[in-house]
């Protein structure tokens, strides 16, 4: 795989110059799908670049009739934030190029901060009523700012999928990244979770995002978002996600 | 490669290919496929599916086989997508529906199941076909 393999298209130039970047791509739960999804409608977000590859399938959306790249960053809406999002989920032998080709992109765009959103299998998730939030960073900076706003860092253990990639990458180019996982159902989608991320995200940055209207179409989500978790499904499969339930050899 | 093995083969292939292409929905039957998880333990099979839109238990019918379940549960809404494809826009989903066949032979009859958070949890235990084996 090259570097032209995977391309990211601007469309329009993004509004704020030091923005931060949300990344919610399908992954357990499709929680940091369901948190990007809302803040992209809350915050009124518009396209402002699209990952273009002759590596995925050749699937393209509509929306109100409109043709889009599945792999979207929008962004220039209420907040300075971009939200990296894709209603396709993502093969595994496409992370390691994409995670290299956006982090790339956000140099470019001297972005300030990665923030991934996503979830983290709970085997009695059921009983759980309102789900915690963990945070995991990848550098002094971003553990600061998880630790300011009371999030419990994920201290060993492994981590696997884009998110790990980004923050991974994040780190090799001094971007602080953090990533902040909910507990969450493994292969089902999961609003509730995607509500908890989202109001420790509106915590650490001081954002309005209105979760109510999350939980209250939580089954409407549900119903809706089948087809692109049991597509995920697949994936996560792929993602070594198992590891996340493994402990490390050199646990101390 | 024996020929009765290359039909199973062949078969399975099928099946696989058919049920990934599947799509969650129905025409025929204008019912929805929920999502399903089975996990198969040492001592019994715990299947889970995820029923939003279903309120209550006894919006739900399971009806377990030895080697199979039947599952159907009443949404609490009708379902119309109106601006979905082409001839989904017209369908109206009420049920879901699914049919799983079991990889090891359960006693219907102690099957237990429970509902939270819009997800049934059934349990099945295994028949146990294990003779315990003296070791001398």
């Amino acid at each position: 795989m090259t570097d032209d393999d995977i391309r990211i298209i601007d469309v329009r130039k993004p509004s704020s110059d030091r923005p931060i970047v949300v990344e919610g791509l399908p992954d357990v739960g499709l929680v940091g799908a369901l948190a990007a999804s809302h803040l992209v409608d809350e915050l009124g977000l518009e396209e402002v670049a699209h990952v273009e590859s002759s590596l995925l399938p050749p699937v393209m959306v509509l929306h109100k009739g409109v043709l889009s790249d599945p792999i979207r960053i929008l962004g220039n809406g209420k907040a300075p934030i971009l939200v990296l999002m894709s209603e396709v989920a993502i093969p595994p032998y496409f992370v390691h190029g994409l995670a290299e080709t956006v982090v790339g992109w956000l140099v470019g765009k001297k972005v300030s901060t990665l923030i991934s959103l996503g979830g983290i299998p709970a085997q009695n998730r059921v009983d759980i009523e309102t789900p915690s939030v963990f945070g995991v960073a990848n550098g002094d900076q971003a553990r600061d700012s998880l630790t300011k706003a009371n999030v419990e860092v994920m201290q060993e253990g492994f981590i696997a999928g884009a998110y790990a990639l980004l923050l991974k990458n994040c780190r090799r180019n001094n971007i602080p990244a953090m990533a902040l996982l909910a507990q969450a159902h493994l292969n089902y989608p999961d609003p509730g979770a995607a509500a908890s991320v989202l109001q420790v995200l509106n915590n650490i940055l001081d954002l309005k995002v209105n979760v109510g209207v999350l939980l209250q179409k939580a089954d409407e989500l549900r119903l809706r978002t089948r087809d692109l978790m049991r597509q995920a499904q697949k994936t996560i499969q792929g993602m070594g996600k198992m590891s996340e339930q493994e402990i490390p050899l050199m646990y101390s | 490669m024996s020929e009765g093995y290359s039909d199973w083969f062949d078969e399975l292939y099928e099946r696989v290919r058919r049920e990934a292409l599947r799509p969650l929905w129905d025409i025929a039957e204008g019912c929805l496929e929920p999502l399903v998880d089975v996990h198969e333990l040492e001592k019994e099979i715990v299947i889970t599916a995820d029923l939003p839109c279903v309120q209550s238990k006894d919006d739900i019918s399971i009806k377990a086989y030895e080697d199979s379940v039947e599952l159907e549960a009443s949404m609490d809404r009708g379902i119309i997508w109106e601006n979905w494809g082409t001839v989904q826009r017209h369908l109206h989903f009420r049920t879901f529906k699914k049919r799983i066949r079991l990889r090891s032979k359960t006693d219907p009859k102690k099957a237990k199941a429970s509902f939270k958070q819009g997800i049934l949890t059934l349990r099945l235990p295994k028949v146990s076909r294990g003779v315990p084996v003296e070791v001398r």
